[in-house]
């Protein structure tokens, strides 16, 4: 490889300790790192106590699991697999290096070293992690780092075949190695089911394994399941021919020499300009409009909230590939819920709650069609003859209605498929509407207050990671601080309605509606604050 | 210094540029010049082998960019319209990466001259990712600058730049022609390409329209007056052959 490319390399190092470390000069900065070093060893100490103090767990249940989720991998990529797929070469890398005098072998080894590099942060946080179902912590790490080779290999070596074959030839062989490991999965799972096999998904998947097509099946990716728990010499005896596999796939790809630079170029400025779009956007935005085939109907001016509402909803509804999407994870997560209770009665609301929760949770941060997605625009915004006030409510008007739409989605699927499972979806769905503006009130509110773009993130920016370690509990303690006040006002509804709970109900949702109206004029108030010259982040 | 021969690229079915020859000679600018989709930045990517050609021949300095991609690239410099850095390297390890990859040599005092003459002194040590598009835009220029190319070619090269910018940048442009350089200008900016080309090539639906001196374009679009603007001439050209 050119020394040129090695200088790259290092600089680029530099650069990410250089990245990681800025701001430390300041005193936030240095609070934000050590919360972020805090945060990270709250997190890995106990995975690092249990590896340490108490008994290891059976490596034979990672080298059950891993062969599969290593051949779910490598499907999912030759499934995904076509013409958009390309090696990732970052903008600079395309404009540099692409036109600058290196082969394209020179730069794939680059991309592959710069690659293996980059995942020694990760092979080390999960080396820690899948410590205590391991034998030993070098083997581990050795392991998990082959193993992520392996898969970025194999997805690289995808694109590559892809690329020398061309697209027919490609899509023809692609098919074959699927109906081929189709077939060997129906083989092994049928294999299994025959013998009508008892015990859990672990006895399983481990009686799978065990067949003949399971066998053949999972042999490659066994080597680095073995790997990973290999203890003193075998890890010798397995790490050599995983080593050799990724070397093997590193000859392949390189060997192949394909003229993958157009594609990767092309590719490259198509992932920078959704980068930009996502700069403030989310999961929605990064699944690119689908263009102007659907059109919202205009909403009512509202003092100006009107307009903005109806921006963000137009955005929302040209993102609907992406909220299909979503609607199918909750379809999927919703519908497991549903299967698991299905010959239940309620007798408790926690678990409806749970799932509404963990859908608002897991939204919120992937539905950005509110001042998230305005921070490079918030000068058009403040321009606009538009009281702060009118602008926050446009603002929450999307998000609400999106999130509203999802949860009201499980809730009737709950009052049709689950017995008496109406007298819960009910009152719950009452609450929502009110709720959803509280939690994206709160979520605009903080994001105002400490504006951040999550595209700016990096593996191991410690400082950026307690920073939002700091936001997170900020966010659920003022979340918890409103419904606390909701709760109280609720009890004296009970107790002056003689103990009844639909009092205490009725209450409760007049007190939480008039805590989340109460929270658009704060939002507008720090809208209004908000100075973009200053607060906008890089 | 810089030829095409016959040059063609289609894109599944779509023929973005077709039978396009041209030569640039050193010391010659030439002003690239097309409406949108024309394939100009197709033309200049396939020059700098960015993306290869479906038919014909393109060399610089007599290499050939598809079979001898490493030489051909050696002797020529791109500046791309909007170009993206390495966000967490500074501006001066740009200059460090450049050196090392085209083998410069004591690189140190030209890069130094370099980020004088650009206005960058004071940002020598500033992260890409802190600088203005502008600033960005002048980085890319002395990357391109430092290897002394023979061949360098830019797409919108003044787009974000001050008033003091665009005319270092014109006068740089100008010095590097008369150093011996073959230059290539795509840009929809007129005034730039009448006050900076010595040629024009003009292209609409990925077909040659023009390609000669400047002066050469009035006399080819005859019913123009003599003393027309470039301005004219380009709707004239582009208007003809679109009809």
């Amino acid at each position: 490889m050119p020394i040129a490319l090695l200088t790259l390399l290092r600089l680029h190092f530099r650069g990410k300790i250089r990245h990681s470390l800025r701001g430390m000069r300041t005193p936030r900065g240095l609070v934000f790192l050590v919360l972020g070093l805090l945060v990270l060893s709250l997190w890995l100490g106990p995975a690092l106590y249990r590896a340490l103090r108490m008994p290891h767990a059976e490596p034979q249940m990672v080298r059950t699991i891993a062969p599969f989720a290593i051949l779910g991998f490598c499907l999912s990529n030759l499934f995904t697999s076509f013409g958009d797929s390309a090696v990732p070469f970052t903008g600079a890398e395309v404009d540099f290096l692409f036109p600058g005098p290196f082969t394209r072998r020179a730069l794939l080894g680059y991309k592959i070293l710069k690659t293996a590099l980059g995942t020694a942060f990760t092979t080390l946080i999960l080396s820690i992690l899948f410590l205590r179902y391991t034998t030993s912590w070098l083997a581990c790490g050795v392991g998990i780092w082959l193993t992520i080779q392996f898969m970025q290999l194999f997805a690289i070596a995808v694109i590559m075949v892809g690329q020398t074959i061309g697209e027919r030839a490609y899509s023809g062989t692609r098919r074959g190695i699927l109906v081929v490991a189709a077939l060997l999965a129906i083989i092994a799972i049928g294999t299994t089911l025959a013998a009508r096999p008892h015990g859990n998904s672990l006895d399983f998947m481990m009686r799978v394994h065990a067949t003949i097509a399971g066998r053949v099946l999972l042999a490659p990716f066994d080597v680095f399941a073995h790997t990973i728990t290999a203890g003193g010499a075998d890890l010798l005896k397995w790490g050599v021919p995983a080593l050799l596999i990724d070397l093997l796939m590193v000859a392949l790809v390189i060997g192949l020499d394909a003229n993958y630079l157009e594609t990767a170029a092309t590719v490259s400025q198509r992932r920078y300009e959704r980068r930009q779009r996502s700069r403030g956007g989310g999961v929605a935005r990064l699944a690119g409009a689908s263009g102007p085939r659907f059109r919202v109907i205009q909403l009512p001016r509202f003092g100006g909230a009107g307009p903005i509402a109806w921006r963000q909803l137009v955005g929302a509804v040209r993102s609907s590939r992406a909220l299909l999407i979503l609607l199918i994870v909750i379809g999927i997560a919703g519908g497991t819920f549903i299967l698991q209770h299905r010959d239940n009665s309620f007798s408790s609301v926690e678990k409806l709650l749970g799932a509404v929760a963990w859908i608002n949770m897991v939204l919120i941060s992937m539905l950005k069609f509110d001042f998230r997605d305005e921070l490079d625009r918030l000068d058009l915004l403040r321009s606009l003859p538009v009281r702060p006030i009118a602008v926050a409510a446009g603002e929450l008007f999307t998000p609400v209605l999106v999130l509203t739409a999802m949860q009201a989605t499980l809730l009737v699927a709950v009052s049709l498929c689950v017995k008496d499972g109406w007298k819960l979806a009910l009152p719950i769905a009452a609450f929502a509407v009110p709720f959803n503006v509280l939690w994206v009130g709160i979520e605009n509110l903080l994001f105002l207050m400490f504006p951040l773009r999550s595209a700016g993130l990096i593996a191991g920016d410690m400082q950026l990671f307690g920073r939002q370690m700091v936001i997170f509990p900020c966010k659920f303690l003022l979340l918890l601080a409103a419904l606390a006040v909701v709760a109280a006002v609720g009890t004296v509804g009970y107790i002056l309605g003689n103990q009844s709970w639909p009092a205490f109900g009725a209450v409760a949702w007049v007190a939480l509606s008039l805590v989340a109206l109460a929270t658009i004029p704060v939002l507008g108030r720090a809208y209004g604050r908000f100075d973009p010259s200053m607060h906008t982040p890089p | 210094m810089i030829q095409v021969t016959d040059f063609c690229k289609a894109y599944r079915g779509t023929v973005a540029v077709e039978g396009l020859s041209f030569d640039v000679q050193p010391g010659q600018i030439l002003g690239l010049l097309g409406p949108n989709g024309a394939g100009k930045t197709t033309t200049m990517r396939a020059i700098t082998g960015v993306i290869p050609p479906t038919g014909g021949r393109l060399l610089v300095c007599g290499h050939d960019v598809t079979l001898e991609p490493v030489t051909a690239k050696a002797l020529l410099a791109y500046v791309p319209d909007e170009p993206k850095l390495f966000e967490a390297l500074t501006v001066w390890e740009h200059l460090q990466f450049i050196a090392k990859a085209y083998a410069v040599k004591n690189f140190e005092a030209d890069a130094v001259a370099l980020l004088d003459q650009f206005q960058l002194t004071p940002k020598r040590d500033a992260l890409a990712q802190e600088l203005s598009r502008g600033m960005r835009q002048k980085v890319a220029i002395c990357c391109a600058y430092l290897h002394r190319p023979s061949a360098i070619l830019f797409d919108e090269p003044v787009t974000g730049l001050d008033p003091h910018g665009i005319r270092t940048m014109k006068e740089s442009i100008r010095q590097r022609a008369a150093a011996g350089a073959a230059v290539i200008v795509s840009s929809h900016l007129l005034s730039l390409v009448e006050d900076l080309c010595t040629d024009l090539l003009i292209l609409n639906h990925g077909r040659r329209i023009f390609f000669g001196p400047v002066e050469g374009a009035r006399v080819a679009f005859a019913n123009v007056s003599g003393d027309a603007s470039l301005e004219e001439m380009f709707f004239r050209a582009t208007a003809d052959k679109a009809a």
